[in-house]
């Protein structure tokens, strides 16, 4: 019989054994899990891929499922005869957006940014900071983006130390996205086909306007975004894109509105643009289809025209 | 502090190792801060109200020791039992109570005078305060000898593993390894963090996995049909069966670990082939605190059928109460009552004719019987889920409403969901049923041992959902 301190004894140097071999396998999953995530053909993270790894796009579109939805990044790069992509991303926010911009600017410095925006992007919103696990994988590529998944949780770093971690909840995606690639995205640009059915959706708001809080982190990220694009030079633009109903949140769009200003941001709110509001330009009531996009991509390169021209940054009111 | 954050990842190994590493007369004091340190991290001034009723019951349960007089025995026992279902009834049952009155007083047209508390139900409040009856109430009966040591009673109520959601400990089975020289052993460390791994992989993978669906589902019926909200109700069973579960492994795991032997509060309830049998095999603490504390008092089963189905019903009523403060709750509990006394009452009826089939006790009848008592289970677990009868009434509609088309959600997360069950679903058989030669997770063999482990760990990595939130249980 052996003794209950040989019992322990062994006991310790298996877990410390054990302890290192899971050490090793994770950092082994790790590595074949960001093969297959950097080699992603299509999908959402081959979207983010190409942002984050941008070599040569002179015009970088930004934010979330209305960037993704309503910028149309062949006309755009027709137009102006620059390459363009279009990072917009279902879900995402303010917090990604900034995230995307570090990494994109790690490999090339884009010209032009153009920053879609939500009205309440600098509200509290928790589900948005949940989601920022899903920037994890580039820590790989670099760590410029650890303060913002901070912004998830204080302990995310630690947590990431674990390499498998960081493809939580990702891999039948990215692995599906590698052997059966599938997309709809063309530059980015991801255009919806349905069509809203008007009689369900008023144009009326139902929110209380000056009822949401402002997170000092959402704000702190769009002085950080405004902030990177001037150090490096990048004429940033800052859209509101068009909505069928303006659910406009006061507070956060204020803010919006007197960050662009003191910074000399040209911002533009396209929420009530009077050409677009009908209904057969929409899919719901938050995004345009296709032939919204098209039509709305066409008024954004013109403003931009028009400011590049003038060669000034300017601020615009919100347009009535 | 929930097991399920990156806190208790912290916690747990700094007390394990202070446990250890203090001198022995002073690791009470050890267990008593790290517990207290545990609860005030949900809300600290609610300690205040731990504290109200430790102090209570400690004196109380000396004095029911020290007397002989079986009046103030009785009146000692009234007033531990009075201050731990007044803290019950001001902070869980008042504001309900208040609304009742006002909606009975509002129907007669009058205006309820008595305002309602602006106060949070302090966290697990019922099961410390039921722990804390048990203490003074085997006191009485001469069951356990009363604890003098303040700091050991106090550590009976507030023991963190099981603090805020069970199991229900009785004084008989843990007050004593307080006192008890507690020595690292391997064996126990051992088998403690493998119950640990299995309470956080059903957590993690299965119950908050499966709970994106059903939040999904249940929380927008009105746009679901059939299909989505069966299948949504399906899941939440499995989801609370894991988060629940999940938790108490997770307790019964990190007790272990420092030498401490909890209760066991599951043992595969789902296949259980009737509701007795499933409330045999659910929540055991509490079903048997009901049965030793209120269904024998009551007369148990040595009474005319008319006064055991009284009896079972009185005691379902009171364990939907216990769960919460809702009509939701209660119904739920009288399902469970109806479903059992209709079970004694068609007992011979069923048996006969399974006999006449040529069913009984068969395969078949095992199967059918499980699969029944899942289902009216599910059911039950439709008006525990809701906020409200009209909620949970809503939900049920929408089984009859054949809408086509059926929500998947994010299809990997549907794949997830799927292959989490699936891995419950092997395991929780191989408990059940398996061959006891075939192990993985207790194999002799070291190289079986360590990839079982390893292979837990990495789903857990890759497919859990982390700091998915509070356990269910928590609320109550």
């Amino acid at each position: 019989m052996q003794s209950l301190k040989t019992k322990n004894k062994q006991f310790l140097i298996r877990a410390v054994l054990f302890l290192l071999i899971i050490i090793c396998i994770d950092q082994l999953i790790g590595a074949v899990l960001y093969y297959f995530f950097t080699h992603q053909n299509t999908g959402e993270f081959a979207v983010a891929n190409h942002v984050a790894f941008n070599k040569d796009e002179e015009i970088l579109v930004l934010g979330s499922s209305r960037a993704s939805h309503h910028y149309n990044s062949s006309t755009i790069k027709n137009s102006f005869g620059l390459n363009c992509y279009n990072g917009g991303r279902d879900g995402e926010g303010l917090l990604y957006s900034t995230a995307m911009l570090q990494l994109a600017l790690q490999h090339h410095i884009p010209q032009y940014v153009i920053l879609d925006i939500n009205s309440d992007a600098l509200d509290q919103n928790k589900d948005e900071k949940d989601k920022l696990s899903i920037l994890l994988p580039f820590l790989q590529q670099s760590d410029v983006i650890k303060d913002i998944i901070k912004e998830r949780s204080p302990f995310e770093m630690y947590k990431s130390l674990s390499k498998t971690y960081r493809y939580n909840g990702q891999v039948l995606s990215i692995l599906q996205h590698h052997f059966l690639p599938s997309s709809k995205y063309i530059l980015g640009f991801n255009a919806l086909d349905e069509k809203m059915d008007a009689s369900k959706v008023t144009t009326k708001t139902a929110f209380t306007p000056y009822a949401d809080l402002v997170d000092p982190a959402n704000i702190k990220a769009l002085v950080s975004f405004i902030t990177i694009c001037k150090t490096n030079q990048v004429q940033l633009f800052v859209f509101i894109s068009p909505r069928y109903n303006d659910d406009t949140k006061l507070n956060s769009y204020l803010k919006i509105k007197n960050l662009c200003k003191d910074h000399h941001i040209p911002f533009q709110d396209f929420t009530n643009n009077s050409v677009l509001k009908r209904p057969e330009y929409y899919a719901d009531r938050a995004h345009l289809n296709g032939i919204g996009a098209n039509l709305y991509t066409d008024t954004v390169i013109s403003f931009i025209k028009k400011n590049i021209q003038t060669n000034k940054a300017m601020y615009l009111t919100q347009e009535q | 502090m929930i097991f399920n954050s990156f806190s208790f990842l912290l916690f747990f190994p700094i007390v394990t190792l202070l446990y250890f590493l203090c001198p022995y007369k002073f690791r009470w004091l050890v267990l008593l801060v790290a517990s207290c340190y545990f609860y005030m991290f949900f809300k600290a001034i609610y300690i205040l109200i731990l504290f109200f009723t430790i102090v209570i019951d400690y004196f109380a349960g000396i004095y029911l020791e020290k007397t002989t007089n079986p009046k103030r025995k009785k009146l000692l026992l009234i007033l531990s039992i009075t201050a731990n279902v007044g803290v019950l009834a001001v902070f869980k049952y008042f504001n309900f109570l208040n609304n009742n009155l006002s909606g009975i007083l509002s129907w007669s047209g009058y205006t309820n005078p008595i305002p309602l508390l602006n106060i949070l139900l302090p966290i697990g409040l019922s099961f410390h305060t039921f722990q804390a009856m048990s203490y003074t109430i085997e006191v009485f009966r001469g069951n356990q000898k009363a604890e003098r040591h303040f700091g050991i009673y106090a550590l009976y109520v507030m023991f963190y593993p099981q603090l805020v959601a069970g199991p229900i400990e009785r004084p008989q089975n843990i007050l004593h390894q307080f006192h008890e020289k507690k020595v690292f052993n391997a064996a126990d460390v051992s088998e403690g963090l493998k119950r640990m791994l299995i309470g956080f992989f059903k957590k993690v993978v299965v119950a908050d996995r499966l709970a994106i669906y059903v939040q999904s589902v249940f929380n927008n019926y009105p746009n679901h049909g059939t299909a989505s909200v069966i299948l949504a109700s399906v899941f939440f069973g499995i989801q609370i069966y894991c988060d629940f579960s999940g938790y108490s492994d997770i307790a019964i795991g990190s007790a272990r670990v420092m030498g401490f032997k909890l209760m066991e509060n599951f043992k595969r309830p789902y296949f259980a082939q009737s509701i007795g049998e499933f409330w045999s095999k659910w929540h055991i603490s509490l079903s048997t605190w009901f049965r030793d504390y209120v269904y024998i008092p009551l007369g148990g089963n040595r009474v005319k059928k008319a006064r055991l189905y009284f009896n079972l019903f009185v005691v379902f009523i009171i364990s939907g109460l216990w769960h919460g403060a809702n009509w939701t709750f209660i119904v739920w509990g009288t399902l469970h009552g109806i479903y059992l006394v209709t079970g004694v009452i068609s007992k011979t009826w069923r048996q006969s004719l399974m006999q006449k089939l040529g069913l009984h006790n068969t395969y078949v009848s095992k199967v059918l019987n499980i699969i029944s008592t899942f289902l009216l289970v599910t059911l039950a677990w439709i008006f525990f889920r809701a906020n409200s009868l009209s909620e949970a009434w809503g939900i049920i509609n929408r089984v009859f409403v054949f809408k086509s088309g059926f929500f998947i959600g994010e299809p990997s997360y549907f794949v997830y969901d799927f292959m989490a069950i699936f891995a419950l679903l092997f395991y929780e058989l191989k408990q059940e049923y398996g061959n006891p030669n075939i192990k993985f997770l207790t194999s002799e063999k070291l190289a079986v041992r360590m990839a079982s482990y390893a292979v837990l760990i990495f789903f857990i990595l890759l497919f859990g959902v982390f700091d998915g939130g509070q356990f269910i249980y928590f609320q109550f």
